[in-house]
């Protein structure tokens, strides 16, 4: 059986929706979650033809072919520094995804299962307090129409202080509205804060232990969520039946080897970092190693934590129940 | 929807509208704040938005995704130019990506278009003085924050006086250049087929962009205004995908590929 899965991203711009997204391939490739190691799941992006079950019988032709699709080209400039998504479109990427491991078998009977992720910009659904969406207001319409038929929301936000955010009240309305709307079809919303690497840049090679210890993500978000004056309209969307999860990640991630934030300082505008002189695809994920951003879309499509995804009860605790070692250890 | 007045017998008074997509600046660099946004940063008073959808980068380009690598490598820098009809009017598109923090950065960048709505008439009775006119004016250079937003989206329309070319001059320029007759060939094979072409030139044709508007501007006032495809006709330098309809193209590293090939 295969199931479809609608997921959409939502946040302010610069939050790194299109970062997040073009890094969750590799994150699956590379174990680079908190899930455990014994689920192995397996993420590879699709065309939209694929999707549709208009290819189900590739040619021969196509089985050695490399095509560069749009994900391939998000990744491309994700590598080359990014760039900012226009308001003009939703743009729309597709994937497969297979659970090759041990899961639940209420999970494992549904899959494999095909995921449409639906990127957009920032300024669309959660404008900056005074702005308009430039041009094209049935862009409006079409990334109305995408969330309410999502089956689920990732909200991606900068890990940033959010009360000083002009984007809150934007952000608010968005889950006001989406509670209140009748025909939504979205069960699944995972709030995930972005750039959680930027948190150890002091900390150097001990960075990454310390950001794989679940117990500093629950501290970061309770602390990060204690303004949050829409996490209470979330628990009420939660009181509706929609599951909602917090988790952090980082799209740039860690060093291989080193396990600094991976970040140089040494390059312009922000770019990992690269042994000198090497060229090609190995120079890009020579030390690249991104940090939970499958987790949403893992959580998106199967519905299982992990140890990284925590939910409103787990927040409120004051005794958190923490897995006793995560996986990236 | 804006009239060419003429002025004399070879004068004409053009007027284009623009309208500006991307983000604001600040200082000389102009590099775009934290706080900015995608949006119209300019409008001539009198451009209706409702035109807005025709004169997205989407629709203008013909692509799905208007990406960096939609435009050829050389032409980056600059950027692309689209010149095609819609209705009455004839469009100029500029676009380009740079990086957010500033013309030399190296960051994250952003997409910015500068986009001109002229008289279709006005095209076809100055062609080679509308393509001067894009090829050294239109530039997709993002607005200042500091300017008042009231004059950026309430602008008058820009005007320029043209003079028509002499058209012995014109005929001489056309007679000695080896890409003329290419162009002339194709118009005249499209307008007895029907048929959709486009013709590619690179830098071994142009030496720059400039030269090449102003080659399709001298071709172009050679066509009779009675010839019947002038409204399918695209100029487009820089864009890797060719526009339907009869497109005259330049493309900087085309001729080095094709002298590698």
């Amino acid at each position: 059986m295969t199931e479809k899965l609608a997921i959409c991203l939502v946040g302010p711009k610069k939050g790194g929706k299109s970062s997040l997204l073009a890094s969750i391939v590799d994150c699956v490739a590379q174990s680079a979650f908190g899930y455990s190691p014994r689920l192995r799941p397996a993420l590879q992006p699709i065309t939209q033809a694929e999707f549709s079950g208009e290819r189900a019988d590739p040619r021969r032709a196509d089985l050695l072919s490399i095509e560069e699709g749009d994900y391939e080209r998000l990744k491309q400039e994700f590598t080359e520094g990014g760039v900012a998504t226009d308001t003009l479109d939703t743009y729309e990427y597709y994937f497969r995804l297979s659970v090759n491991g041990v899961a639940p078998p209420e999970v494992m009977t549904r899959g494999p299962w095909l995921l449409e992720i639906v990127d957009s910009a920032g300024e669309i659904a959660v404008p900056p307090a005074g702005a308009e969406v430039a041009i094209l207001n049935d862009v409006k319409a079409k990334l109305t129409r995408q969330v309410l038929g999502s089956d689920a929301l990732v909200m991606v936000l900068p890990l940033v202080r959010l009360e000083d955010s002009a984007w809150m009240g934007a952000l608010a309305r968005l889950i006001d509205r989406l509670a209140l709307a009748k025909e939504r079809k979205t069960e699944r919303v995972i709030v995930v804060f972005s750039q959680y690497e930027r948190l150890f840049t002091r900390l150097g090679p001990s960075a990454f232990t310390y950001a794989c210890d679940p117990a500093v993500a629950l501290h970061v978000l309770r602390k990060s969520l204690r303004t949050a004056q829409w996490l209470s309209r979330l628990r009420a969307l939660e009181q509706s039946g929609v599951s909602v999860r917090y988790t952090v990640c980082s799209a740039y991630g860690f060093t291989k080897r080193f396990q600094n934030p991976n970040m140089d300082p040494h390059q312009p505008g922000e770019r990992r970092f690269r042994r000198t002189g090497l060229e090609g695809p190995r120079a890009n994920s020579e030390y690249w190693r991104p940090f939970l951003t499958a987790e949403p879309i893992l959580y998106a499509a199967l519905g299982i934590d992990s140890a990284f995804t925590f939910s409103h009860g787990q927040i409120d605790a004051n005794q958190e129940e923490i897995p006793p070692a995560s996986i990236l250890a | 929807m804006v009239a060419a007045a003429p002025v004399g017998a070879s004068e004409a008074i053009l007027t284009f509208h623009r309208l500006h997509y991307g983000k604001l600046a600040e200082g000389a660099e102009r590099r775009v704040s934290a706080s900015a946004g995608y949006a119209v940063t300019r409008r001539s008073a009198g451009l209706d938005p409702a035109w807005d959808p025709y004169l997205s980068p989407l629709r203008l380009t013909g692509l799905r995704r208007f990406e960096p690598d939609a435009i050829d490598l050389e032409a980056r820098a600059a950027g692309c130019l689209v010149m095609r009809t819609v209705g009455e009017s004839v469009i100029f598109m500029r676009a380009r990506f740079r990086p957010e923090d500033g013309e030399r950065g190296g960051g994250r960048l952003h997409q910015q278009s500068a986009i001109w709505v002229g008289s279709f008439e006005g095209f076809r009775r100055n062609p080679a003085g509308c393509l001067s006119i894009a090829a050294y004016d239109l530039r997709a250079l993002p607005d200042l924050a500091s300017e008042s937003e009231a004059l950026r989206l309430n602008e008058a329309p820009m005007r320029w006086r043209v003079s028509r070319p002499e058209p012995g001059a014109v005929r001489r320029i056309v007679e000695r250049a080896p890409w003329a007759l290419a162009m002339l060939e194709a118009l005249l094979d499209a307008a007895d087929s029907g048929a959709d072409a486009c013709l590619d030139f690179g830098a071994r044709d142009f030496p720059s962009e400039d030269a090449f508007l102003a080659g399709v501007g001298c071709v172009l006032e050679l066509l009779p205004p009675g010839y019947p495809r002038w409204r399918d006709i695209n100029v487009v330098s820089g864009l890797s995908n060719p526009l339907p309809g009869l497109c005259l193209r330049y493309l900087p590293s085309w001729g080095r590929a094709r002298a590698a090939a």
